[in-house]
């Protein structure tokens, strides 16, 4: 594939693989200073610092894979870099 | 001939679809014929037995049906399954019956903390799934260390991939093993050591005959059983305790009245060291902690550490990271990533809803409710045997980790077909996940360790014939790791992760995102990271030297992996850059469209070969 091509779409790509983890990865990382801030909330009948966790990590997991699947689709698609479409 | 493969699309198995559906119905109308039989029975039967027995025969029938006479079904299913079945098979061999019971316990015994794990499992398969596995979808390759070889054209990376991979799967296997063997054993009412054997025989055939094509079968079922067995149980006492079967939302209530309780009982948090991992182990516990005190059992550097080395490691497992090319496209494979995670999510949202029921269930019991069922409950090990009825509380009940997941049907007076069903599920899975495990040691060791540098058109039997062999090995030396009394199958799990994560993560992630990483920056963090890894579990578990700061081996893949990863990144810093054909390799595999990378070289070096015989022939005449 050209330089041409091949440039501007890998660095949409890392673009987007830093979009793509650095939220889950900030979140995990400094959990142990932001539950003390969600102690007293509630989320669902749930204390707000035990949903963040429990149901948090693995809303934030999905969203973020099922994000990453459809944009990456659409700059795979907008660049020319698969020849599936 | 080597079978090379001519399409360049490759349409999927439009039967995988039939084949699962009819694995799921046979399973529902077992519990199901099995819940009329327990109706219809007075006393002692052996359901338990038939639940759990047909299933593992179903398994080794699927193993079977499946079986590849050519190398590249053996290898790779051809890459003609589906991605949401390579993502249901992704999902049950990374969780395996050892995590989803050893997290399923963690969270009833030490509440909270548990969720190190989930947090670590899921994030794992989503860094996979970024990171790692479109790259080397386009590679299409059979195994990480022939990737990694390829990567930086080095047999000595090649080698080292295949040789340090080999531990942490065969761990993997014995855990499996052990887990499947011990729930096989106790509703057969037999002992653990003579089951061993035969599973382990079952697991062997079914690999030897199905291959990647089988595994990718049997891990689609084991994906399905196991979503089953977590889904269904929780969600009907879900339904039994709020009306309503969305257990993961409407627990709300169930887990602040338990907070309540658990105060009143005067439950006290205790105070770990801040890199103590405090996970319970195989023998049966008493609940001491509050569910909802958070770092009462792991300390905050041991709960981060467990998290990240969880994530890392499941990340690079070599299993995990083979199905990757089992997908007809790159595309496929990131939708295949994604349903990994949808399956593993929905687990581990429903499983602390499970510890909570669980918990006030248990409160019920000691309290002097009824504990009639005591006696099945200590026969499948889901709790030790008491002298005298338990005391108020959780006082005198312990409760074994592995069984956690059988507890709450049984607490929750289901009918007993409803435990022998997760019991069934578990089961599954194990078989899913050792199949998996030991056909990537199979793979890798036969591949990349002998049969790398054979002549191809020449090693067509051997290519066929040894990675069965050396599979059927592995599977030998992960029973004998599992019949070693007191094998603990979830920390076998822990600390296979940790393994991957301290050698082989770091160099594969630098590999795919970083063109400068040279060979001998790979073999410094593979030899650097494993060493750590490895032999502070060595010094810590066999040997029983005094662990350092209290960190646990199991914790410890992300210091081997960040030890390792700046020990290659300055060792590539400081050699010789990286050769034009290795650069051109990394750019190739990063464009997902084109000829598989894998298929192409081998297209080319088989036309090569045939210009060399007819320019041969030509000349003798």
């Amino acid at each position: 594939m050209k330089k041409k091509i091949r440039k501007p779409y890998w660095r949409r790509t890392k673009l987007l693989l830093i979009m793509t983890l650095i939220l889950p990865l900030l979140v995990i990382f400094s959990m142990p200073a932001l539950l003390g801030l969600l102690d007293g909330f509630n989320v669902l009948g749930f204390p707000a610092s035990y949903f963040a966790v429990a149901h948090g990590t693995a809303l934030i997991a999905v969203a973020a894979v099922l994000r990453y699947v459809t944009r990456q689709e659409n700059v795979d698609r907008w660049h020319g870099a698969n020849d599936e479409f | 001939m080597a079978t090379i493969p001519q399409m360049r699309t490759r349409h999927t198995n439009p039967r995988l679809a039939y084949y699962l559906a009819i694995f799921a119905s046979a399973f529902v109308a077992l519990i199901v014929v099995a819940l009329i039989l327990s109706q219809m029975e007075d006393g002692q039967s052996d359901l338990g037995a038939i639940v759990v027995i047909l299933p593992v025969v179903a398994m080794v029938m699927v193993g079977a049906l499946s079986y590849c006479g050519d190398v590249e079904r053996y290898y790779s299913a051809a890459r003609r399954v589906p991605a949401f079945f390579s993502g249901l098979a992704t999902a049950s061999i990374t969780l395996g019956a050892a995590g989803v019971s050893g997290f399923a316990g963690a969270l009833l015994i030490v509440g909270f903390d548990a969720f190190a794990i989930a947090v670590g499992l899921l994030l794992g398969v989503l860094v996979l799934a970024v990171l790692i596995a479109p790259y080397f979808r386009k590679y299409g390759g059979h195994t990480l260390a022939g990737f990694l070889g390829r990567r930086f054209q080095s047999r000595r990376v090649r080698v080292l991939v295949a040789l340090v991979t080999a531990v942490p799967l065969t761990l993997l296997v014995a855990g499996e093993l052990k887990i499947l063997s011990d729930l096989v054993a106790r509703h057969t009412g037999r002992e653990t050591a003579s089951v061993l054997p035969l599973m382990a025989f079952a697991v062997a055939l079914a690999v030897g005959l199905g291959g990647m094509r089988g595994a990718s079968a049997t891990g689609a079922a084991g994906g399905l059983t196991l979503l089953l067995a977590v889904v269904v149980p929780i969600a009907i006492v879900a339904v039994m305790r709020t009306n309503l079967p969305l257990a993961p939302l409407v627990y709300g209530n169930d887990l602040s009245g338990l907070a309540s309780r658990e105060a009143a009982l005067g439950l006290v948090r205790s105070a770990p060291m801040t890199l103590d991992v405090g996970l319970p182990g195989v023998t049966p516990l008493v609940i001491t902690q509050p569910f909802l005190e958070r770092f009462s059992s792991l300390g905050v550097g041991g709960f981060l550490l467990l998290a990240f080395t969880i994530m890392a490691g499941v990340a690079a497992m070599p299993s995990v990271v083979a199905r990757a090319a089992t997908t007809p496209t790159v595309l496929q494979t990131r939708k295949a990533m994604g349903w990994a995670v949808v399956v593993a999510a929905v687990i581990v949202l429903f499983l602390p809803a499970g510890a909570v029921f669980a918990r006030h269930y248990l409160l019920d019991i000691g309290q002097g409710v009824d504990n009639s069922w005591f006696t099945g409950l200590a026969r499948l090990a889901i709790a030790a045997p008491v002298a005298a009825p338990p005391a108020e509380g959780y006082g005198g009940w312990p409760v074994a980790r592995d069984g956690a997941l059988m507890l709450l049907p049984a607490v929750a007076r289901l009918p007993e077909v409803l435990v022998f069903a997760v019991g069934a599920g578990l089961v599954v899975t194990a078989f899913a996940a050792a199949s998996a495990h030991a056909l990537a040691i199979g793979t890798s060791l036969a591949d990349d360790l002998v049969l790398a540098y054979a002549p191809e058109e020449e090693s067509e039997l051997a290519r066929s014939v040894l990675p069965r062999l050396v599979a059927a090995g592995a599977i030998a030396v992960g029973a004998m790791v599992a019949a070693r009394s007191g094998t603990d199958p979830f920390r076998l799990m822990l600390l296979a992760l940790s393994m991957i994560a301290g050698s082989v993560f770091p160099v594969v992630v630098m590999a795919i995102w970083w063109k400068r990483f040279s060979t001998d920056g790979a073999t410094l963090a593979l030899v650097l990271g494993f060493g750590l890894t490895a032999g502070y579990a060595i010094l810590s578990d066999i040997v029983g030297l005094p662990r350092i700061l209290m960190l646990d081996p199991v914790a410890a893949g992300l210091v081997g992996a960040v030890a390792g990863g700046l020990g290659g990144v300055l060792a590539s810093l400081m050699g010789p850059k990286t050769s034009q054909e290795t650069r051109e390799f990394v750019r190739d595999i990063r464009m997902p469209g084109g000829e598989t990378v894998f298929d192409r070289e081998r297209r080319l070096a088989a036309a090569s070969r045939r210009r060399r015989a007819t320019a041969n022939v030509g000349a003798s005449t």
